[in-house]
Formats: C-alpha cells, structure tokens, sequence
C-alpha cells in the first residue's frame, strides 16, 4: 500500500521512531497531505517544540485543538493540537470524575501532580487517552498521531494500560481496606497488604505512602473507566483501519534504533506499514530537490572554464572557486551512496509489503505552511512499489 | 559573553550527558570514554533506557545491565528500569525471604513499576552502587562513570528528581537517597554536566532553555556545551562576492553541471553562515564553554576516530 492510499483510506495513522528523526515535522505534514487529500484530518503531537507552532501558523498552539489557517483552500481541514501533559491530565480527571468531591481529592494529591507533570512514562498515556477522544468522537477522517521518542514497542503499546495497570483491583484491594470484602481469601490478601504496606513504608517513608494510599482511594471508584478505555484504544490501535508509520533518518545510529523499533512492534503482531527514511539523501541539483542521485554527470570543471569566461563579469570568480564548488558536490555524492547503502540494509529485512519514501535532506529546517506542504507533497509523491 | 576554557573532564567522578535526539550524544560519550581509557583511566558508559546505542558504537552483541568490556579500555552497561527496581528492593528488604517472595508476587511488583519516580529513583540507587564499587586495591572500579542521561526531558526528571518529589517524600532511605544524589550532583568536585547539540536552531533552542533552566534550579554543576557537526566554510570567504558572477555565467553557456555546482554552493555558504549565527546564539545565551566539533563524514566511527574526536573534545574543539 503506497503512503497516499495509507493517508487516504487509514482512519488513524501512528507515527513512531526514535528522537531526532523530523518525526513531529513529518506526522504534521502527514496531516497536511490527508486533507489535501479531502479528509477532515486532525494532527495530535506532543512535541513542545515552538517551532511546528510557527509551521502551522499557529502561534498558541497548546493543549486545545485549533483549526490550522491554510492560506491557500484545499479540499479537506486540518485541525492541530500539542497535548500537554499536565493540562491534558487535569482535562481527563475534570471529565470523568463521577462527583465534584472526587474530583477535587484526586487534582489536590501531591503523588497525582508527580504523576502528571513529569514522570516518565506520562507523555504517552496522555497521548492515547487524547487518541481515544478525538477516535470515539468520529470527528475527524484521519487522525495522525504523532508518539514520544520510543525504544522499543512497549513504550508504545502498553501506554493505553499504564493507569489501568496502577489501579489494579489487586492491590488497590490490598492498600484500600474499606474496599475489601470478607472472605478467606481477602483476609489472606489483606495479611499480605499489610506487610507490603510495612515494607513500602520503610523504603519511601510513611508520607509517600499515606499519599499513595489516598490518591489509590480517590482513583479506585475511576477505576472500570481506565481499564475499558485502554482496552478500546487498543482494539483502535490494532485495528486494520489504523497505520504505523515508522519515522527513521539514514544515520546509522537512528537506523539501528529504527530497526530495534520494527523488530519489537512486529514481533508484538504489530506490523509496520511504512518506512519513511527522512532526510535520506542530499539532492545533488538543488534545483531538483526530489532528484536522488549517488554520482554526478560527465564533465570536468577545468574544462566548462574555458566556455565560462567570456561571460564573467567583476568581481571575477576565479577557476578554485569552482573547482571548491564541484569538490562539495563530489563529497555529497559520496555521502548519498554511504545513506543509501545504509538504507538498503534497514530494507533488506522489512516486509515486501511495507512501503518505503525517501525523503531529501531539505535545506533549512522546516518553518512554515508552504515547507510543510513541499514536504507533503514529497511523502505522497513516490510511486507505490 | 566570555566562554572560559574547557575544564579538564576527567577530573570529575560523574560526567552527566544530555542534549536533544539525533545530535549525537552517543558519538560524544563514546569518544570521550575511548579518550579517557586511552589515559589510563577506567571509564563506564552508562545508558539508560532499553536503547543500547553502545551496541553499535562498539560492535559487540549485546549491553547488559552488568557492565561489560566493550573493547578499547572502556566498559559499557544499560540501565534497565525493571532490573533496578528488582535490586532496589532486594537491597532494602530486611529478610531476603520476605525480599523474594514479594520480588516473585506479580501484585507488589507492578505496584513498584507503576508508582511515581520509583524507576528514576532505583535508577539513581544503581548509579550509587557503580559509584560505591572498588578494586582490590581500594581505589574506585569506575572512574570516570560517563552517564548518557538521554534526551533533556529525560535527564530534567534526575536531576529535579528532588524538587518533584519535596511534598511527597517522606523520611526514610529513599528521602536519603535522593538528597544525597541531588548533593552529588551539584557537587562541581564530584559531577560535571556537558550538554551536547548540533548548530540547528531547534537543538540550540533546547540547549538554551534547559540551560537557564538548570542555573536557575543550581541542581548541577556544569561542563560545558558541545557542538556537533559545525559546518566548514565551503570556500575562501573572499570568493563569495563572485559566486553571484559565476551563476550568471554559468546560465550564459547553459551548462546544467555547473549550475547545479553553484545552486549547491550558494546553500553550503548559506548553512555554514546558519550554523555560525546559532553558535553566536548559542554563546550570547550560555555562558559556558563552548566546544566546537567537525562533521565528521565517516559513516561509523570506531577505535581511531573515537580516540581522536575524544581527544579534540577533551582539548575543547578546534582552536
């Protein structure tokens, strides 16, 4: 399947790869090509970088989403928004918590503020409750997300379960004796609650604890409603309506992590769709930025010299000048045979099935609409293998 | 601004690494750790995360949470969260009965995984075992211990480790751990940040503002930056007036070639003039050393090139 029938048919398309690779720039441009394409498309992305705000035209791109100002009418719309963790975190609580009392407990607990601003694994479970909004509201025809700088599937997968899995009803039983029936086997759970709790208590200090204990209670009643969630953005995650693109440049290091990545998602029947190799080679005729060519045409600089100079005018080039001029292009054209090389390994093991795109080193970072839509363009243009 | 000389590096116990995806980092803390065994020194890389990039770097198999000889004096490891929960516990827990059973109950140790900074916490409980490891002689087994803290979101969360969890930590031996490791850490004899970037504007930026960020808090004590990657001069500075003359020409006898060169030229002087201001950025904003670096074209580096480029780095770049 080419990246075109991909952005035109997926409902939800997954960017993942690891840091560094264009992979927020290219999950926006994504988003552009669809809604040229005519597809209602919505681009959620999580890097806090200013400068995909200013790509956009969007000066306040935040946690909300946005309508982007296209200058020039195309036939669909693209929406934006970048999901700031802490923000998104108080949304969720303000929207499912069943009364203003809970509510109020779970916003005020220390261990809820540690939890939502900056640990670890945050960024990508609030990403997927975000998916899960924007996929169960049926707004959008596309939806492109754009994932954390992963190293392996895990990071990926298992964030929709990460606050299903903390509130399992285990131990929430365990910590929160109220909650406990009685029986045998919850008394025996209860012992074994007890001892854990001593335990816990030593290592992290009776604060931490008590907090802990408080911030399980006021979460165990919002309990059913992570778990059915996470179950359904996984279903939407597996579904065969969604695409995982990896992101991946041609430096050795990104495409060792790259194929680390690959290798993990499929072992996990997660199978990837495309690969896009970004900033993959240098075009050789800036004239021709699509052009992909590992060796320069017939033709010595010595030689064009002599048809030069009657057309040269002060200040006057001298022949160094051009031959400096060849020298880099010679260099770069070594380079791209070196990326290609590179390429052609990570190839070597993808499914036949998976589409590739090669995308050029462009110039300049990427800064506005219309460098976004030549980099959309570029996506769509390679022809399906 | 002034940027003062480079410190020497090996100086310090701990040499913490951090800097945006994709400028480097793995390259930088592998060179300077071939640099510093070629000194004589016994120099650990430690990773974090499940990523392993030293696999690659050094060609061997596999990077374990046991540190292992990677080759060229230096030796390499890979902190896994899970495994330093797993041995933060064991080493807490009074009985190693007790110790085992709740190791082995699938309940309590998702509780660990899953709680607030229980994984940067046992992580920086392994840290402090590297730390605490000797030879027979008595002298520390690792010294330098070279720490790729990741991507600078990653490494804030160490190093505020303390101020994220001030209202939640009570007393106890992680409270102690944590206060010790903050310590450590802004301790200018014992730690030494470095941050690496690339002359781009978006990794420059994050440099900046991590930067500002960090002197504000005085959680650590400071290298200095290391740029990535600075782009040469295409060609003699007094040729660039005429490149304009030359395009001309060039379009005069229709010659594809050598307009293609130009095109091709005029981008490379744009670039490097690109790269030089986000240095002078880079300098007006950080005052710090500021260790220049080539690009360098080789498509993997290994033992000479490392040693090399760890050298220049150790020197404080280009001069």
């Amino acid at each position: 399947m080419s990246l075109t029938s991909l952005v035109a048919e997926r409902s939800l398309v997954v960017c993942v790869g690891p840091g560094g690779v264009g992979k927020t720039t290219v999950s926006a441009a994504i988003g552009l090509a669809g809604a040229k394409l005519g597809r209602k498309t919505l681009v959620l992305t999580i890097d806090p970088a200013r400068r995909l705000a200013d790509a956009l035209g969007l000066h306040q791109l935040d946690d909300a989403i946005q309508a982007v100002p296209l200058e020039e009418p195309i036939p669909g719309t693209l929406d934006a928004a970048m999901v700031d963790t802490a923000q998104s975190y108080a949304a969720l609580i303000e929207r499912i918590a069943p009364d203003e009392r809970t509510k109020t407990r779970i916003l005020a607990n220390p261990v809820f503020h540690a939890v939502s601003r900056s640990m670890a694994r945050s960024h990508a479970y609030v990403a997927m409750e975000r998916l899960y909004d924007a996929m169960i509201n049926r707004r959008y025809d596309l939806v492109v997300l754009d994932t954390p700088p992963a190293r392996n599937a895990l990071d990926i997968l298992d964030a929709p379960h990460q606050l299903a899995r903390f509130l399992d009803a285990r131990f929430v039983e365990w910590f929160l004796p109220q909650a406990r029936e009685r029986g045998l086997r919850d008394r025996i759970l209860a012992a074994g609650g007890d001892v854990a709790k001593k335990l816990l208590g030593m290592i992290t200090g009776e604060k931490l604890l008590t907090e802990i204990v408080e911030f399980l209670d006021a979460f165990a009643s919002l309990r059913e409603g992570f778990v059915q969630r996470a179950e359904r953005v996984d279903r939407i995650l597996r579904a065969p309506t969604s695409g995982f693109v990896l992101v991946s440049s041609a430096s050795p290091a990104s495409a060792d992590d790259a194929a680390w990545l690959r290798h993990d998602l499929e072992r996990r029947k997660v199978p990837i769709d495309a690969v896009i190799f970004n900033q993959s080679f240098i075009p050789l005729d800036p004239r021709h930025p699509l052009e992909r060519r590992t060796s320069l045409g017939a033709g010595s600089p010595e030689w064009a010299w002599q048809r030069l100079a009657p057309h040269l005018s002060e200040p006057k080039p001298v022949p160094e000048l051009l031959a400096a001029l060849r020298e880099l292009r010679v260099e770069a054209a070594g380079e791209n045979a070196r990326l290609q090389e590179i390429i052609a390994g990570v190839e070597a093991e993808l499914d036949p099935a998976c589409t590739r795109v090669q995308i050029p080193r462009f110039d300049d970072e990427i800064r506005d609409l219309e460098g976004l839509a030549v980099l959309a363009d570029a996506l769509v243009a390679e022809r399906p293998r | 601004m002034n940027s003062p000389g480079l410190p020497p590096l090996f100086d310090h116990r701990w040499l913490l690494f951090t800097g945006k995806g994709g400028v480097g980092k793995t390259t930088m803390v592998a060179s300077l750790a071939v640099h510093a065994a070629s000194r004589g020194l016994r120099p650990l890389i430690v990773e974090m995360g499940h990523r392993e990039s030293m696999r690659a770097v050094f060609g061997v198999d596999e990077i374990g949470f046991k540190p292992r000889d990677v080759g060229l004096g230096v030796h390499a490891m890979s902190i896994d969260i899970d495994l330093a929960v797993l041995d933060y516990m064991m080493q807490h827990i009074p009985s190693r009965r007790i110790a085992k059973s709740i190791v082995n109950n699938p309940v309590l140790e998702r509780l660990f995984k899953a709680m607030p900074a229980v994984g940067e916490i046992a992580t920086i409980n392994k840290l402090r075992q590297l730390e605490a490891e000797k030879l027979s002689d008595g002298r520390p087994r690792w010294a330098p211990l070279l720490v790729d803290l990741d991507a600078t979101g990653h490494a804030l969360m160490f190093l505020e480790l303390r101020k994220t969890l001030e209202h939640i930590m009570g007393t106890g031996p992680m409270r102690k751990l944590i206060e010790s490791t903050a310590e450590m850490f802004a301790d200018p004899a014992r730690t030494r940040l470095a941050l690496v970037t690339t002359p781009d504007e978006l990794p420059v930026t994050e440099t900046i503002q991590l930067y500002a960020r960090l002197r504000d808090a005085g959680t650590v004590a400071w290298s200095g930056v290391f740029v990535n990657r600075v782009p040469q001069l295409p060609f003699d500075a007094e040729a660039e007036p005429s490149l304009a003359n030359l395009a001309v020409a060039a379009r005069a006898v229709a010659d594809a070639e050598i307009q293609a060169d130009v095109a091709f030229g005029e981008l490379a002087w744009a670039r490097a003039a690109r790269a030089r201001n986000q240095i002078d950025r880079l300098r007006a904003a950080v005052d710090l050393p500021i260790v220049e670096l080539p690009r360098l074209t080789a498509d993997r580096l290994h033992g000479r090139d490392l040693a090399l480029l760890g050298a220049l780095a150790a020197q404080g770049g280009r001069a």
